[in-house]
């Protein structure tokens, strides 16, 4: 079962990666609805994308990230950091033909081997060096404590200065106390060419400093609280990309409606299928047979959302108005009574479940008829009808056990069409499910969203080829003897 | 030879395997309905040229808003090969630069190349005026021809280096241009007494015109196919004496016969008409016949003189693809009950009886606007099936849609029946860790459902950098063979311990050989009926993939975007016919596949 679920999360990556076009950007696209303003900056927005979403890693870090129990958030591993502190510089070439290199202003978490305490101290360094209101002398007892710190307060510095480019609000004092500081702990000098400053602003104080760090050793790390472990491994399903919005949690939400929906379908599909299977194949050449192999044909080939399309037409407001069509609740269900709650799912579901159900009653009972009428043909039937036993002993006592076995097999079978199919379904009478969730993760395109709904019905799937090899074991004795 | 004084096609000769399931399958009435169902819908889209279409099959007139465009614009285009001739390279490079078309694509980069263009522009021009003008107006001809042997001169003159002479010959041509327009101006019916020349009617075939190449194919190969029972017989008879050796000989012949005759006739096409038309433009012959920019006259009548009258003939729905008639949005089928629309626009009963404006969109409300060829405003023939969003005849739509359906189901059925029997017989002939390997990956293909990978897939290729039609049969058939290799490994493994095969090893045979020309062949049976089935589920998954969105997208329609369009359930028009048209192929395809099962089982023989 393992392989194979990794088999899935290398498909859907691939499938992801190996589409046209770049991830982020079409997923911006998807999300914003593509309507990006004549001045947004997309590319700006694109990258920004990216770097939250750890796109810009190699790809085998980005699998096994959300693969492993390692967590390998952005650089969470030192043996396994990825290049960034190379990328996050950029050369700019200037009006007399030099370059210098700017530094992308981002969080900068502290180090795995600052200790709490200290991580403290120098935060509360920095706030204060921030505050203008602090006074010369807190000014310059924070300065000190920073520069004793060495390398280990550089991070708290930068984070400072990343606060200042990101709020907008430039508190110039405060970034000359800032960069003042990190030169006072670093020893080295920030000096920004005229060009840049007049281009820029502040900012390009801010970019040198960066530029600096990562150029002399440091990487970013980023102090997200996260710990060593994450991902499919330990169960971790991460957050939707758009929304933040954590999947795991959304995810058994919408489980919590379509399963009890996919097993009734399943329930009612064997409930009928069974006996109509039964009754054609006693009816055998008849025109009863007949009949109802030509309806359950022609069950069979109605689309999923035809069917459903129709159903809505003829019970629904512009029909014979007799079932609610929209949702599994009015909207004021929540205002009803225990009883009448249930009564109201119970109506709203109805259609769905029908519209699930029929495709899979067709077939079924298609199987049931040909295992039956297999069956009936052995010589061990007509030993017991020789023997003078009721047709109905016959067959419920003898034939049905060993005709159900191949239908029992097709759970597997089953319950995944159901899962799939239950997008159109789900889209079509509008019930937010599990279908609806992957349909939506696919309109935004969201990577998270719809790696947790394929490895879930992967991982169903299997289990369904779990259970009907085991009902197999159990109701076929001759494999069970083995 | 030996039985041939026999009845030809009597159960008296021996049958070979062929023989046995073709005449199984011809006693079930169930495939032959299925077949001559599918046959009847293939053919509908097939000729959906002829069956919806804004282009008359042919058209007697006069184009007088062409005419007048290409007489107009002969001046500028000799201005604009003078212009060229007259500069130099590097100025004609400069202002590619300038434009911003510097080594694009499409653009020529030489002055040769860009008055090659001016020079087929100007043909175009040319052709349309000499169309036009009258046989008997002597003395017009004679001006144009003079124009035209003065532009080759000037060409000439260009071509052998000599641009100055060009360029003067060329201002000489710029200046007859102006003559031209004097001498050739048209007549106008409205006011004669201003002169002119009355042009004379020609005869067009627009319809015949825009077909491609392609589409000659299909439809002979239709003909051919559809009518194999009728020829066929005759062939056996006549030509082959009844010999059953030599019919069985022959049938390879027949298969490449059918094959070749329509690869030749859509050639001859291509070299009689050409390329066909995009039938997403609009023809001019609708909009041009109300506004008397094409006048419709009997082939040789004078403009002006005579009053014989043309009527052309137009397809059975007179509607184009990109037609639409705003004023009728979401009309409902032109027989429902409420579907009559008054003069002024509004409808006379049922829920848009009352309805401020149409649709909300326009304050409004406008008449229906009849066209030519079309019929009347409240006939029932008007909108058989209703009118889209857009105001598109929806009935068009399907016929147009369904060539992408159909179209779609069919490839990705062959597709996946190729890549499945490939992997199949890897898997079961050589066994061993290619087998394992093969069979893994089918586990982990199969682990997710298909029509889950198949929707996902489709969500991440854009639909601008791949066609969406190509996309969908590759996606839909490098994750549906899994079921066809599946089966293809079963009847090798079964087979493989057959003596036969035993037999080619110890002669020695390659591997492929045996597999092809032995193992195979027999393995074929299941093949075709799951390749049947396929077909079946191609066609619904498409359908499902491209109702949920993302599939199929506008301008071009199949049968799911169709069902897609609109949401409210008072269209309903919208919803039923495109579905039931999916639903007929599905139940067809299932007879067959089932018919074709039930031929190939030893058992049932009836």
């Amino acid at each position: 079962m393992v392989p194979t679920t990794l088999g899935i999360a290398l498909v859907v990556f691939t499938i992801f990666h190996a589409a046209p076009g770049d991830p982020a950007t079409v997923m911006i696209g998807a999300g914003t609805g593509g309507q990006l303003g004549q001045d947004t900056d997309v590319e700006g927005m694109v990258e920004k994308f990216r770097r939250d979403h750890g796109l810009d890693r190699s790809l085998f870090v980005q699998f096994f990230d959300y693969v492993g129990p390692l967590n390998l958030d952005r650089d969470g591993i030192p043996w396994f950091s990825s290049p960034h502190t190379e990328r996050a510089t950029r050369q700019v070439e200037l009006s007399d033909g030099t370059e210098i290199d700017e530094g992308k202003v981002m969080a900068i978490g502290h180090l795995p081997k600052t200790s709490d305490e200290d991580a403290e101290r120098f935060d509360a360094a920095r706030v204060v060096l921030s505050d203008d209101e602090a006074g010369e002398a807190a000014w310059s007892a924070a300065v000190k404590a920073l520069a004793e710190g060495g390398d280990e307060a550089r991070p708290a510095l930068l984070s400072g200065l990343h606060l200042i480019a990101e709020s907008a609000a430039t508190r110039q004092a405060g970034i000359g106390r800032l960069i003042g500081a990190l030169e006072t702990n670093t020893g080295a000098e920030f000096s920004v060419p005229k060009e840049r400053l007049e281009a820029l602003g502040d900012v390009a104080r801010i970019r040198a400093c960066f530029a600096w760090y990562f150029a002399n050793g440091g990487f970013r790390v980023q102090n997200t609280g996260a710990d060593w472990w994450g991902g499919l491994f330990v169960g971790d399903l991460r957050r939707e990309m758009q929304s933040g919005r954590e999947v795991g949690p959304e995810l058994v939400k919408r489980l919590k409606v379509t399963v009890p929906l996919a097993l009734s379908s399943v329930l009612l599909s064997y409930l009928f299928a069974l006996p109509l299977g039964i009754f054609s194949a006693r009816n055998h050449g008849k025109r009863r047979d007949g009949l109802v192999t030509i309806a359950l044909f022609v069950l069979f080939a109605i689309p999923t959302f035809w069917a459903g399309l129709m159903l809505i037409l003829t019970f629904g407001k512009t029909g014979l108005d007799l079932l609610p069509v929209v949702g599994l609740h009015d909207k004021d269900a929540a205002d009803l009574g225990y009883w009448a709650y249930g009564w109201d799912t119970v109506l709203h579901s109805i259609l769905p479940v029908l519209t699930m159900t029929y495709s899979s009653l067709a077939y079924l009972s298609r199987q049931m008829r040909a295992g039956m009428m297999d069956t009936l043909q052995q010589d061990y039937i007509r030993t017991a009808r020789a023997k003078g036993l009721s047709e109905t002993m016959v067959i419920y006592k003898h034939a049905l056990r060993n005709s159900m076995i191949p239908v029992l097999t097709l759970l597997a079978s089953v319950l995944p069409i159901l899962i799939g199919g239950s997008i159109i379904i789900e889209k079509v009478f509008d019930v937010p499910g599990m279908g609806r969730y992957a349909f939506d993760g696919l309109l935004k395109r969201d990577f998270n969203i719809i790696m947790a709904t394929t490895i879930l019905v992967g991982v169903m799937t299997q289990v369904g080829i779990l259970l009907s090899d085991i009902t197999y074991s159990i109701v076929d004795p001759r494999i069970r003897n083995e | 030879m030996s039985d041939s004084e026999q009845a030809p096609d009597s159960a008296i000769y021996s049958k070979d395997y062929w023989d046995l399931v073709f005449e199984q399958l011809g006693r079930r009435k169930l495939f032959r309905a299925g077949m001559g169902v599918l046959a009847l819908l293939y053919g509908l889209v097939i000729f959906a040229p002829f069956l919806a279409g804004d282009r008359p099959f042919s058209f007697e007139g006069v184009d007088r808003a062409a005419y007048g465009s290409s007489l107009n614009s002969l001046r500028a285009v000799t201005n604009g090969m003078l212009k060229l001739v007259s500069a130099t390279d590097d100025e004609y490079l400069a202002g590619l630069q300038e434009s911003g078309t510097l080594g694009a694509d499409g653009v020529p980069q030489t002055r040769a190349g860009a008055l090659l263009l001016e020079t087929d522009a100007m043909d175009l021009r040319l052709d349309v005026v000499a169309f036009y003008l009258p046989d008997t107006a002597e003395a017009e001809q004679a001006a144009l021809l003079a124009f035209r042997n003065k532009l080759s001169e000037g060409k000439a003159a260009f071509a052998g280096g000599d641009a100055p002479k060009a360029a003067e010959l060329l201002g000489e041509a710029k200046n007859i241009t102006r003559d031209l327009r004097k001498t050739l101006r048209p007549l106008s019916p409205a006011k004669p007494e201003l002169g002119g020349v009355a042009l004379q009617s020609r005869r067009t075939l627009p319809l015949w015109e825009a077909l491609w190449p392609r589409e000659i194919f299909f439809m002979v190969l239709w003909i051919l196919l559809a009518s194999w029972p009728v020829w066929n017989r005759m062939l056996n008879r006549v030509v082959l004496g009844g010999d059953r050796e030599e019919v069985r000989r022959w049938r390879r012949r027949k298969a490449f016969g059918v094959l070749g005759l329509s690869v030749l006739a859509s050639l001859g096409w291509y070299a009689t008409f050409g390329d066909g038309d995009d039938m997403y433009k609009n023809a001019p012959h609708k909009a041009g016949l109300i506004s008397g920019a094409m006048v419709a006259l009997p082939e040789g009548q004078l403009l002006g003189e005579g009053d014989g009258v043309f009527e052309p003939t137009w397809p059975p729905l007179t509607y184009g693809l990109a037609e639409t008639h705003t004023e009728e949005m979401f009309r409902p089928p032109t027989w429902w009950w409420w579907a009559e629309i008054d003069e002024a626009g509004k409808y006379v009963r049922g829920p848009k009886a009352n309805a401020e404006g149409q649709g909300g969109f326009k304050a409004a409300v406008t008449p229906v606007d009849v066209r030519a060829g079309e019929p009347e405003r409240n006939s029932s023939m008007r909108h058989i099936a209703g009118v889209d969003e857009l105001g598109r005849d929806f009935l068009t739509r399907l016929v147009w849609g369904g060539r992408i359906s159909l179209t779609v189901g069919i490839l990705s059925a062959i597709l996946l029946t190729v890549i499945g029997v490939v992997f199949g017989c890897l898997a079961g002939y050589f066994g061993g860790r290619i087998d394992v390997a093969i069979m893994r990956l089918i586990e982990v293909l199969q682990a997710i459902p298909a029509f889950f990978l198949i929707l996902m897939t489709m969500a991440f290729i854009p639909a601008d950098v791949i066609s969406p039609i190509f996309a969908i049969v590759i996606v839909i058939a490098l994750i549906r063979w899994t079921g066809v290799a599946r089966l293809v490994r079963g009847e090798f493994l079964r087979l493989r311990e057959q003596e036969f095969v035993i037999a080619a090893q110890a002669l020695g045979f390659s591997n492929r050989r045996t597999i092809f020309r032995h193992v195979l062949p027999n393995a074929m049976g299941p093949v075709l009926v799951s390749a049947a089935f396929a077909v079946a589920a191609g066609i619904l998954t498409e359908s499902a993939v491209s109702f949920l969105g993302f599939g199929i997208r506008p301008p071009e329609a199949s049968w799911g975007s169709l069902v897609n369009e609109s949401k409210n359930a008072s269209n309903w028009w919208i919803q039923l016919f495109p579905g039931a048209l999916i639903f007929i192929t599905v139940t067809c395809y299932n007879l067959v596949g089932d018919a074709v099962r039930d031929a190939l089982d030893p058992k049932m023989k009836r």
